[in-house]
């Protein structure tokens, strides 16, 4: 249903673009075009004055990552008077090109400033000229975006997390007199995201430096289904047996599948399982002692951070270009 | 008139082996330039055969190809079309949703200087060819919008447009009404005046009579002989395709004077016909003549529950019966063997067990579960009545020939056990032999006490075969009942045209 | 003497042999165990009791779909909306359990509600005369759209007994299978054994040849939609045991390995042909790719084209056989 609102929404924009960019040369298609145009210009109207208005796009409304922050935006508007936050995002973080059909429109209808977490890169920061253009303050989250047009980036270093939870890894095999040899793998979300592809590196990076006698195996994608993660974790334990005594999950939904096959194969004891992110399947399986340790980002901070830093902006004020939000690495003993 | 020019095209001693199937053997074959050629047989005889290893969709096993005199290789549809030779086949294949002059040039349209497609050009020479044929059709039109009959005469005009030298027509009067197979002839006529040889197969004695010049047998896969249309008769023929004398296929028995089954009352809807009264008896066989188009098949429909009516009445054995569906039809004994019995008649692509079965599961099962040994049994009880020539029962329809797929149809409705049979155009299609099988057949279900309403545009079929004929013209237009003994085709013909009434 | 004596032996072997060949899911039946036999001779893991249990598993949910998907499609159509159908009927259990309902009607209810979405896109399908195709692309995002307003976009936590049941195993097989395996049994029955099953063929064979033989053809219609929703709905309820949990995301994208699966089996998509035992034979092989290459430690994106080649080889064989064989 989003789905088709926001494409609607899109075809009538595009409409609207065209209409300005050939008014001279098709004269019964103009008319109508300058009608939807106007109204994008009408919605915006009243955001231009009174209170601060913050839209909040959120890279998946099923995550409870996101959630989270979205509700660590609306915490800081609670306490700000004058700043109105809307959250919006697409279905599931596979849904890239959703999510830039929804920052299109939301920058139509003219928000004062964008809180973005964006998996679509290259194709975002094409469309943040638009913002930069409408005046429109952009502030990032999670992932950086290679944009001029951004005014501060708040994040977890990905790539720090990774190097966390390697050594976490490591920690509770030597703790627990488990030898630092054998096979470890990766559950990865989705390919192609940096956030994604920083969490893999530094793991993969950290691991190899400080276990040599460990080997990675190359990241498996799964769509950031959880059905596939079980699957595939299956298939690792059926494929390697013994030799399997690791499984990086690099985000919730590898950490709930990944969770879940390890323990339905009663491999708890025998496999070193290390997440990141903390939704509820993946506390109980912590503590439950499936998985050993969660990487977990301040992802409230992160949302409460970003509206704050977006009201800053709008008002003038000066924000820093970069924060670590940081991570947290939680063990069961911890909760 | 006699326009034959020199030899265009000979078949010498032609071969064609399929795996475990001599299709063709040792045949001879010609054709001259501003002849009609007529190649007859029964289905399977090697015909089609014979005409694709021609065009190059076959390869021949031995045998040489002679196109004016000179030896060819033809090993592709292309080689064949660059030769001058096309074809014309039954189902026709035409571009529906592109204009006429599109078609003409399809695959090669014009283009004006700067690299556009030059409609005007395009149109000028397409109405051009149509105009020379004398072909009432703009070139402009939509092939869709075209009758059937306009439709295959713009391919004929194609053909000819692109300078084909043989022209192959295969069973080309098979969708038209009277008056346009007159049409034809008169393009055919033109076509033979420039030179074109032509390659004409039919089922249609009477047609082959009228048009061509030379007549060449096939059976079994051999020439039987060569014959001057001039100096044959239809008997002589016929006699010579199926290798016996077949007598008058058409003299059944009758059996008149038994209990009104069916009687229609005043039975009308708009646009298509109107106040269509008629009585069925048991035993006996009621025609309706008129041209394609007329609205008759549109009356059976109706009788069957295919489509609707506005008002009227549809009594049976005395009693008034509501038939809204097709299954309000079946229920009450009435069946419909359609005109179009492949997309209507047949589940094509399922088994013949599966379609003799198709309308009276409701008879072999419980609770939605279907007694499989009884479906078996009946299917093979009534494949081995009808004579389906089959493998098996297991085998799918779309693999069997016209008229071993007109009984399987014949076959479901024997299986449901109708009483009231409707045949629209029941032999289209069909070879003699299968022919005289169906009316054989139609002999036996009038013994039995069952009726038969029969749609045919085949004079001698429907004269031959029913004991009153009631003519229908445009419009679903009742012009009339006659009695057996009043039967003549010239007076059907002018009632058909809204000429005359009875 | 011997051979003499041997000869009307090898006779019947032919003929046997013959029979198979002519068997329409031979081709598949072959090319599954050239899989079978080349992955357990490179990786003999491939054939463990452990991995076959996994595959199984993995591919019961799937399997699942692709059986009512086999029908829809034999009768010339597609139901695009089964992935969505999942999500609810797994969705609507999930949160009437949630709100305290006992298990078994909440699941029953979820396949209920489920089954008459299907029942609503027939009737739209043939009293609306929408093609299958828009009808169904319309009802994969109306039905997800009523998952994600349903559960906020949430996941809703079951009981841990809910998901007890997709590690349950009877004589070392998941219990999940026998499920699928049942849906396969009534599946043959439908096809083999009753009118509507007889029915299905004869519409997507020719839908006015079917009215004119006396086939109700919006009942069937109907039907068809209603035993795929069905399908969906139970496989929904298996990937709520499975995930523990309702998703709102769950069985995106899975029509098309529900398709691909049914046309792997041999099923086509212009109608009238396709086998319930094809569209298992078809599910399994496409699942060994993924399943073998992951036990081979092939790169994922690799196993991505394998499969997609796999569905037009698979196509192509087959047309080229049938061709070749008359």
């Amino acid at each position: 249903m989003k789905k088709f609102l926001a494409i609607a929404l899109t075809m009538s924009m595009i409409g609207a673009l065209a209409g300005c960019s050939s008014s001279s040369s098709s004269e019964a298609a103009a008319p109508a075009a300058d009608d939807s145009a106007a109204e994008v210009v009408e919605e915006a109207a009243p955001a231009a004055e009174g209170d601060i208005e913050i839209a909040v796009l959120i890279k998946g409304t099923d995550s409870a990552f996101w959630q989270n922050v979205g509700k660590g935006a609306e915490a800081y508007a609670a306490e700000t008077d004058g700043v109105n936050v809307t959250v919006q995002g697409p279905a599931s973080e596979a849904d890239i090109e959703d999510s830039l059909t929804l920052l299109e429109n939301v920058i139509l209808s003219g928000p004062d400033a964008i809180v973005l977490g964006s998996n679509a890169d290259a194709g975002a920061t094409a469309v943040l000229a638009d913002a930069a253009a409408a005046g429109i303050y952009v502030v990032t989250v999670d992932t950086a975006l290679p944009s001029e047009d951004v005014s501060s980036h708040l994040a977890t270093d990905n790539y720090a997390g990774g190097e966390l939870a390697a050594e976490a890894m490591v920690q509770y095999m030597s703790e627990n007199g488990i030898a630092l040899e054998g096979t470890v793998a990766i559950v990865a979300a989705v390919a192609g995201v940096q956030t994604i592809i920083d969490r893999d590196g530094g793991f993969i990076d950290k691991l190899a430096e400080i276990a040599p006698g460990m080997s990675c195996l190359d990241p498996i994608y799964v769509d950031n289904e959880i059905d596939t993660a079980m699957t595939t974790t299956e298939n690792l334990i059926t494929a390697h047996g013994s030799a399997l005594v690791g499984i990086y999950a690099d985000n919730n939904h590898t950490g709930d599948g990944v969770a879940r096959a390890v323990e339905q194969a009663g491999k708890q004891d025998a496999i070193t399982v290390v997440a990141f992110d903390d939704d509820e399947e993946e506390l109980i399986a912590l503590a439950n002692g499936v998985i050993k340790t969660l990487i977990i980002q301040d992802q409230h901070n992160m949302g409460y951070l970003g509206a704050e830093y977006a009201a800053k902006l709008v008002k003038g004020e000066s924000v820093e270009s970069y924060v670590d939000t940081g991570v947290q690495v939680t063990w069961a003993a911890d909760l | 008139m006699e326009s034959m020019g020199k030899e265009f095209v000979r078949m010498e001693n032609i071969c064609k082996e399929f795996p475990g199937v001599k299709a063709l053997q040792d045949v001879n074959f010609s054709v001259c330039s501003g002849e009609v050629h007529a190649l007859v047989g029964e289905n399977g005889a090697g015909k089609s055969t014979l005409i694709k290893t021609l065009m190059g969709v076959h390869q021949r096993t031995s045998g040489e190809i002679y196109v004016e005199g000179k030896k060819v290789e033809i090993p592709n549809p292309i080689a064949a079309q660059e030769l001058g030779l096309a074809a014309v086949y039954q189902d026709v294949t035409i571009a529906k949703h592109l204009s006429v002059a599109e078609n003409f040039f399809l695959g090669r349209l014009l283009k004006n200087k700067i690299g556009l497609v030059d409609w005007d050009r395009m149109y000028h020479e397409t109405q051009a060819a149509l105009d020379e044929l004398n072909i009432k059709v703009d070139a402009r039109q939509l092939v869709h919008s075209l009758s059937a009959a306009q439709q295959e005469m713009v391919i004929i005009a194609k053909k000819f447009f692109q300078h084909s030298k043989l022209l192959i027509l295969d069973e080309p009067t098979a969708l038209l009404a009277n008056d346009e197979v007159n049409e034809l002839f008169k393009i055919i006529q033109t076509l033979k005046e420039r030179g074109t040889a032509i390659i004409y197969i039919s089922h249609r004695m009477e047609e082959i009579f009228k048009v061509c010049d030379n007549i060449t047998i096939l059976k079994d896969g051999h020439t039987v002989t060569t014959l001057k249309t001039s100096e044959t008769d239809e008997n002589d023929l016929v006699s010579k395709m199926v290798g016996r004398d077949v007598g008058d296929m058409y003299s059944i028995e009758h059996f008149p004077g038994g209990e009104v089954t069916l009687e229609v009352k005043d039975l009308c809807a708009e646009g298509r016909f109107e106040h269509v009264n008629m009585t069925v008896r048991k035993g006996e066989v009621v025609g309706i003549f008129g041209l394609v188009g007329s609205g008759r098949s549109e009356i059976v429909r109706a009788i069957f529950g295919a489509d609707p009516v506005d008002s009227g009445e549809i009594i049976l054995h005395g009693k008034k019966v509501d038939i809204h569906n097709p299954v309000d039809g079946i229920h009450n004994g009435i069946s419909l063997l359609p005109e179009d019995r492949k997309t209507q008649g047949l589940a094509l692509g399922s088994s013949i067990t599966n379609n003799i079965n198709l309308a009276s599961y409701d008879l072999i099962s419980k609770l939605g579960f279907i007694n499989v040994g009884t479906e078996k049994q009946k299917a093979q009880k009534y494949s081995d009545k009808l004579r389906v020539v089959t493998p098996s029962i297991a085998q799918k329809v779309i693999n069997l020939s016209g008229g071993n797929q007109q009984k399987v149809v014949i076959g479901k409705w024997l299986c449901r056990e109708s009483e009231i049979f409707i045949f629209d155009e029941p032999t289209v299609g069909i070879d003699v032999g299968a022919k005289s099988e169906i009316y054989k057949l139609m002999e036996e279900l009038l013994s039995q006490g069952k009726s038969v309403i029969m749609i045919s545009s085949y004079l001698p079929e429907i004269m031959g075969l029913a004991d009153r004929i009631m003519v229908i013209t445009d419009g679903g237009k009742v012009m009339g009942t006659l009695e057996r003994e009043e039967f003549n085709d010239e007076r059907l013909l002018r009632m058909a045209s809204g000429l005359e009434t009875a | 003497m011997k051979t003499k004596t041997k000869t009307p032996n090898d006779g019947t072997q032919m003929s046997t042999f013959k029979r198979l060949r002519s068997m329409p899911e031979f081709n598949l039946v072959l090319i599954w165990l050239v899989f079978t036999i080349a992955l357990s001779v490179i990786n003999p893991t491939f054939i463990s009791a452990g991995n076959v249990t996994n595959l199984l598993r993995s591919t019961a949910i799937v399997g699942i779909l692709a059986i009512g998907m086999t029908f829809v499609i034999i009768t010339g159509g597609i139901d695009l909306s089964v992935g969505s159908t999942l999500a609810f009927s797994g969705m609507l259990a999930a949160i009437l359990m949630d709100g305290g309902m006992g298990v078994a009607p909440a699941i029953i209810i979820g396949v209920v509600a489920g089954t008459l979405v299907g029942v609503i896109q027939g009737l739209i399908i043939h009293y609306g005369n929408v093609p299958a195709f828009i009808a169904t692309l319309g009802g994969m995002a109306i039905i997800r759209g009523v998952v994600m307003l349903m559960s906020n976009a949430n996941k809703v936590l079951v009981p841990s007994s809910v998901g007890q049941f997709a590690v349950l195993k009877l004589f070392g097989i998941p219990a999940m299978v026998y499920v699928w395996l049942v849906i396969v049994v009534v599946g043959i029955v439908i096809a083999k054994y009753t009118i509507f099953g007889r029915n299905v063929y004869a519409i997507g064979s020719d839908q006015e040849a079917a009215r004119l033989s006396g086939i109700k053809i919006s009942k069937n219609i109907c039907y068809v939609y209603a035993f795929s929703a069905f399908c969906a709905s139970v496989a929904g309820i298996l990937m709520l045991t499975r995930l523990g949990s309702g998703t709102p995301t769950a069985g995106t994208s899975y029509e098309m390995d529900a398709v691909a699966a049914a046309v792997v089996g041999g099923a086509s998509l212009s109608g009238a042909v396709g086998s319930v035992f094809g569209t298992v034979i078809g599910t399994v092989i496409i699942a060994m790719i993924s399943n073998g290459g992951q036990l081979l430690g092939i790169n994922s994106f690799i196993l991505d084209i394998a499969v997609g080649a796999l569905i037009v080889i698979a196509v192509f064989i087959d047309k080229k056989s049938k061709k070749g064989g008359r």
